[in-house]
């Protein structure tokens, strides 16, 4: 495999699977709850970072992500709490909570963590089997490759699913209106937390999924992951302008690869510096949040202009 | 039959006695289970708080609301759907815009009940959903996968009179919802307010800044001031009130003004 390849091919596909995963989460807060969630930044680190040390400490992978979902929805109630049942602005009790999650971050492994080569994850049995089949690079493309596919379409499933039953029709209509949610007889507060913690499990599990692919994480990776999140909703949401619940979803998954694409397309750029990821990330977020209003003031001008050249 | 029995509520201001504003000062009142009661008065007369605190938005600072005899003083706003169903004044607030029609009847349609994990909506639910808003008129019973956001306000104030009126509530409170709407349309609305109300026999409290309904529709009509009921009429005394005749009685209060809109 070609280091062309590699970056414009078989990296973005599967950051862009992981990313949505993540995104499904800053979805579920962001879009569904209308909730900007600060502690995905520090939540995200901390339980790829978690995952990884209960790795080294023996556990069997699939008990690790148990336990990094388990904190994921410990972390959603405490935001819910925080926010609904202490009256803390939503922002301020995703930074409070961010906050407290880098300490716990350092003082599981000091905020670093590797495994070592060899050791079991969720991705290295399937890894083995392909490797076994083609050459070691492609073999572990295509394992990680059939593990993420198989994670997004059970996480957007579940999602999908969840939403469309009372209780997620419930949690929907309390983000878009508390007045009328009090008056439909639903609990905000205790839904606004429950919606909260199904969206922390979903960044919980995009860290796990994340610290086990690269076999290592560390404290730095929690930075601009709300960003990221964000602007693969946006992305997707340019790309597939529909407004479906189930074609917003499929938006997310194509909006996460979109991000990885062009992000890895701008590496390879002559005189990149690594240093500048942060400073591109957020020029990048603006460009894309910028698009829609931008897209409707053309489309508008055009309409206007076609008006004016029929009444002359 | 709801029993409201001397509330006050006093709204403070940056803590400072100096803006208190005291917005009920004493309310009693009876809604018996055939009151259709129209409610008018001036901005800051307190029929928006009484109907708050009803409602349970707005806890009041002394008294009590007796529900067929039970205390829900103290039962949070979402634990009094279950008996009160409420329409808005603004067609945005009453339902979403973002959801779908049947997605916002079923959501009125378990007012009150669990939320569990079926399917929010049923076969049979959808059918029962077509059947009730065919005699309507509007063709909405070919809509019903529409966002809620197409409809006109019009249509969304009916449908949301439609879902309040659901599992037969203890209580309709109705909050000025013509006084967003069109002339024409605020008619409209305010006849289908009037058939729904008689035809499942609930009682309603109704605040209206238009005294031509508030004369026209319901069997009592009571006015407030300054956080008191200063006027309860009902039976043929409300049918022979007129407009002038409502003007001349509160000549004093500078807010009513000759066309008949408070």
């Amino acid at each position: 495999m070609n280091s062309l390849v590699q970056s414009l091919l078989t990296q973005p596909l599967l950051l862009g699977l992981i990313w949505s995963i993540f995104a499904l989460g800053v979805f579920v807060s962001f879009r569904i709850l209308n909730i900007a969630d600060m502690s995905v930044e520090g939540l995200f680190p901390f339980s790829a970072v978690l995952s990884l040390w209960a790795i080294n400490a023996g556990w069997n992978p699939v008990l690790a992500l148990l336990l990094s979902i388990g904190v994921g929805f410990l972390s959603g109630v405490l935001m819910g709490v925080l926010n609904r049942y202490l009256k803390i602005d939503a922002l301020l009790a995703g930074i409070v909570l961010m906050t407290a999650f880098f300490s716990l971050t350092v003082v599981v492994s000091n905020g670093n963590v590797s495994l070592p080569d060899g050791s079991q994850t969720l991705f290295s049995d399937i890894e083995n089997v392909f490797k076994s089949i083609t050459t070691k690079a492609w073999g572990a493309f295509c394992g990680d490759l059939v593990v993420l596919l198989l994670a997004v379409f059970l996480l957007y499933g579940l999602v999908y699913w969840f939403f469309g039953t009372e209780l997620g029709t419930a949690i929907r209509a309390v983000g878009r209106n508390h007045r009328f949610a009090r008056a439909e007889g639903l609990n905000v507060d205790l839904l606004t937390a429950l919606g909260l913690a199904i969206s922390s499990v979903l960044i919980a599990i995009a860290g796990a999924l994340y610290g086990m692919w690269q076999t290592s994480a560390t404290i730095a990776l929690g930075k601009g992951t709300l960003v990221i999140g964000l602007a693969t909703i946006f992305l997707g949401e340019i790309a597939l302008s529909k407004t479906s619940f189930k074609s917003h979803l499929v938006s997310l998954v194509i909006g996460g690869w979109l991000y990885w694409l062009i992000l890895s397309a701008i590496t390879l750029i002559p005189g990149y510096n690594a240093n500048y990821r942060y400073l591109i990330q957020a020029i990048f977020i603006t460009i894309v949040m910028v698009i829609p209003s931008f897209r409707k003031n053309i489309q508008s001008y055009l309409s206007r202009h076609q008006e004016n050249a029929i009444h002359a | 039959m709801l029993e409201i029995k001397n509330i006050t509520k006093t709204f403070h201001v940056d803590n400072d006695p100096i803006n208190d504003r005291k917005a009920l000062q004493g309310v009693n009142l009876t809604i018996r289970d055939h009151d259709f009661i129209a409610v008018i008065g001036g901005n800051g007369s307190g029929k928006s708080t009484l109907l708050n605190i009803v409602a349970g938005s707005i806890q009041p600072d002394s008294g009590s609301l007796l529900l067929d005899g039970e205390d829900i003083t103290r039962l949070p706003e979402h634990q009094r759907a279950k008996f009160i169903g409420r329409v808005f004044q603004d067609p945005l607030l009453g339902s979403i815009g973002d959801m779908t029609l049947e997605e916002n009847l079923s959501l009125a349609a378990r007012r009150g009940k669990r939320h569990g994990l079926g399917w929010y909506i049923s076969k049979n639910e959808r059918q029962a959903y077509q059947a009730l808003l065919s005699p309507l008129g509007l063709n909405l019973e070919g809509r019903l996968e529409q966002r809620m956001k197409s409809f006109s306000g019009g249509e969304r104030q009916s449908l949301t009179l439609l879902m309040a009126s659901f599992n037969n509530p203890k209580l309709l409170l109705l909050d000025e919802h013509t006084a967003a709407l069109d002339p024409k349309t605020a008619a409209k609305v305010m006849s289908f307010t009037d058939e729904l109300v008689q035809k499942n026999a609930t009682p309603t409290l109704m605040i209206t800044h238009n005294m031509k309904d508030a004369i026209k529709y319901g069997n009592r009509l009571i006015m407030m001031k300054e956080g008191q009921i200063v006027f309860d009429c009902e039976g043929e005394d409300k049918k022979a009130l007129t407009i002038e005749a409502l003007v001349q009685k509160f000549a004093s209060d500078d807010t009513v003004e000759a066309d008949g809109i408070l």
